[in-house]
């Protein structure tokens, strides 16, 4: 079973690296989306000081 | 407006219908006119699930909500990114292997037939409402500041609309709010950017964050935790997560929009591409709004931008009142701009000099606040139906008055493109659950693809003749907007609850979901009901409604799982 889901993540891990080239793995790209929400807020934190 | 604004208003409009058709030409079938083609990119995925959440009132009132309370409005959509991975990983895969037309058909699939028709008709309800809204908000507006008839714009909004989503379906969807995306996003920037070339020459754009940041308007990120306050971080981390799981999830609107995709790798990326540039893009409206807050610390603002109840209020006995409110907001706000260019000649001047000055600037913008209270309360005195909450008037007003002939055109195209592209999704989305999920199924399941592409086509021409209905009856009836609103907002949670029930709670069955799904609605309006009709007694419940969501969807989960163990099936 696990090896099975193993499988499937790599064959959508392949098709996403067919679309976009420089994206290694779906985890990737998920961690790119999550990371950019993070540096944002820190981003919005420096802001909100900055020009005080 | 003058005829070039005309020109460019109607030639961005006409292009944009004429594309979305031309893309469209050729629908044979039903999954070509409600799938399209399981055919799109996913820029185009991306572009449309933004455009489709993105609707007039959002350009129209996201700038003067800048204007008035800074950027804390940010916080809001900070759930998106993290229900877009959520989404990708959970919904999209289970969708696109079943192969399904609605997000409601998966849930016969693992429950019942009851329970999908059930949340679709929770759907139908609150969208079909919407939709009507989603006309009729912009359409008072541009109709009441342009001198235009009302009733007009509404049906000209709604026929535009109907033309190209009766002829191309999702496929005529999709390709127009492409379009219409470019055209928001290039006129956004546009009006941004000579905003900063509208201020006096010596201020520049590091000048104006500076004098918005003193004046408290950067405000970005809040961490004081209310329940009741929509804008802080964490409730728009949490409750924004799940009333974004609910929209981008469960929501045939946008589901609709990547069930079109490609395959399941173009869906996902589709979302993701909201996820990543969603939270920027509403940064940057919201900036607009700063830059205009600036832009009118030099100009006079009108006292009350609702410039059609001023003139009632004026003609009223009370008209001196107000006129004498309006002289002494005038000399404030002019004294207030010499205070400004003196803060900003002291950039090397001691802290202190510039600390006494911005205290000046802050007394006379708190007086200037004061005054204007006084005057809406003049308003609502004389007439208690005046719409004295002008917030969603501010931009507009800049763009009439100070863009240059041809960028007004442009902008007022960018609001019309924005109407357009929210109300195209809901009537796609309202024809294709009425189609796959009441007609189909319970009322003829076998006929020709032809016969089905037909009822569609009728189905979507018929939710665009009862929105344009809806939104011509809306301004009879008070405080309506206010309650479709909240009819959606008491939906959500439940139908979010039986979804996530259905992804990862596989031992609950449909009659214990369908139970919980009842019970959750009736709990969710139970807490909105109570602080009303008891607001003293109930006063701990009176709750900002991005919070439904969450107890709605907990609440379903919990008796689900609960009702599923004392059945013992």
């Amino acid at each position: 079973m696990s090896q099975e889901s193993d499988k499937q993540n790599q064959d959508l891990d392949q098709e996403l690296r067919k679309v976009i080239p420089w994206a290694r793995s779906w985890k990737f790209l998920y961690g790119l989306v999550l990371g950019e929400l993070i540096l944002l807020i820190l981003l919005f934190i420096w802001f909100s000081r900055a020009f005080v | 407006m003058s005829w070039i604004d005309w020109t460019i208003m109607s030639g961005t409009i006409l292009f944009i219908v004429g594309y979305g058709i031309w893309k469209s030409r050729g629908t044979q079938d039903i999954k070509g006119y409600l799938l399209a083609d399981n055919d799109m990119k996913w820029w185009t995925i991306g572009l449309s699930i933004m455009a489709t959440q993105a609707s007039a009132i959002t350009f129209l009132s996201t700038p003067g909500q800048a204007f008035d309370d800074g950027m804390r409005f940010v916080q809001f959509y900070f759930g998106v990114p993290i229900a877009m991975v959520l989404i990708s990983m959970v919904a999209i895969p289970i969708y696109k292997r079943l192969n399904v037309f609605t997000a409601y058909e998966y849930l016969e699939s693992r429950f019942d037939l009851k329970t999908r028709s059930f949340a679709a008709l929770l759907f139908l309800v609150s969208r079909s409402l919407a939709a009507g809204l989603t006309i009729y908000a912009p359409a008072i507006i541009l109709a009441t500041i342009l001198g235009w008839d009302t009733g007009a714009t509404c049906v000209g909004i709604g026929l535009v609309v109907m033309l190209y989503t009766v002829a191309g379906g999702t496929k005529a969807v999709s390709q127009t709010q492409q379009q219409q995306m470019a055209i928001i996003l290039v006129g956004m920037l546009i009006a941004g950017i000579v905003m900063v070339f509208k201020m006096p020459p010596d201020v520049g754009f590091m000048d104006a964050m500076s004098m918005a940041g003193s004046m408290g308007k950067l405000n970005a990120i809040t961490t004081d935790f209310d329940i009741k306050d929509r804008y802080n971080i964490w409730s728009g981390l949490i409750a924004g997560t799940f009333l974004a799981l609910s929209y981008f999830g469960t929501d045939q609107s946008q589901v609709q929009r990547y069930l079109g995709g490609k395959s399941i790798t173009e869906s996902r990326i589709g979302l993701l591409f909201n996820g990543l540039f969603k939270v920027p893009m509403q940064f940057l409206i919201l900036l607009v709004g700063i830059l205009l807050f600036v832009f009118y610390q030099f100009q006079t603002p009108p006292m009350v931008f609702n410039q059609e109840e001023r003139t009632k209020v004026v003609q009223s006995e009370a008209g001196d009142q107000y006129l004498q409110l309006e002289n002494r907001f005038n000399q404030l706000h002019e004294e207030k701009a010499a205070r400004w260019n003196e803060w900003l000649d002291q950039g090397d001047a001691p802290a202190e000099s510039r600390d006494a000055t911005l205290a000046t600037i802050k007394n006379l913008d708190q007086e200037s606040q004061e005054i204007r209270s006084q005057a809406k309360e003049i308003m609502a005195a004389q007439d208690e139906n005046a719409d004295t909450n002008d917030l969603d008037r501010v931009f507009l007003t800049f763009v009439l008055n100070h863009l240059p002939v041809g960028l007004v055109g442009l902008l007022i195209a960018v609001i019309l493109s924005a109407a357009m592209s929210s109300t195209s999704a809901e009537l796609n989305a309202l024809a294709s659950t009425t189609v796959v999920d009441v007609y189909k199924r319970l009322i003829k399941p076998s006929a020709s693809d032809r016969h089905y592409l037909n009822i569609s086509r009728s189905l979507t021409m018929s939710w665009g003749v009862l929105a344009i209905i809806f939104a011509l009856i809306a301004g009879q009836f008070e405080n309506l907007i206010e309650y479709v609103n909240i009819l959606g907002s008491l939906f959500y949670g439940t139908i979010l609850g039986i979804f996530v029930t259905a992804f990862f709670f596989k031992r609950v069955k449909g009659t214990a979901v369908f139970i919980a799904g009842i019970i959750g609605e009736i709990t969710v309006i139970t807490c909105f009901v109570l602080p009303k009709i008891w607001p003293e007694q109930f006063a701990w419940l009176d709750i900002g409604f991005l919070w439904f969501n969450l107890i709605g969807c907990v609440v379903v989960v919990i008796m689900a799982s609960l009702i599923q163990l004392a059945r013992k099936e």
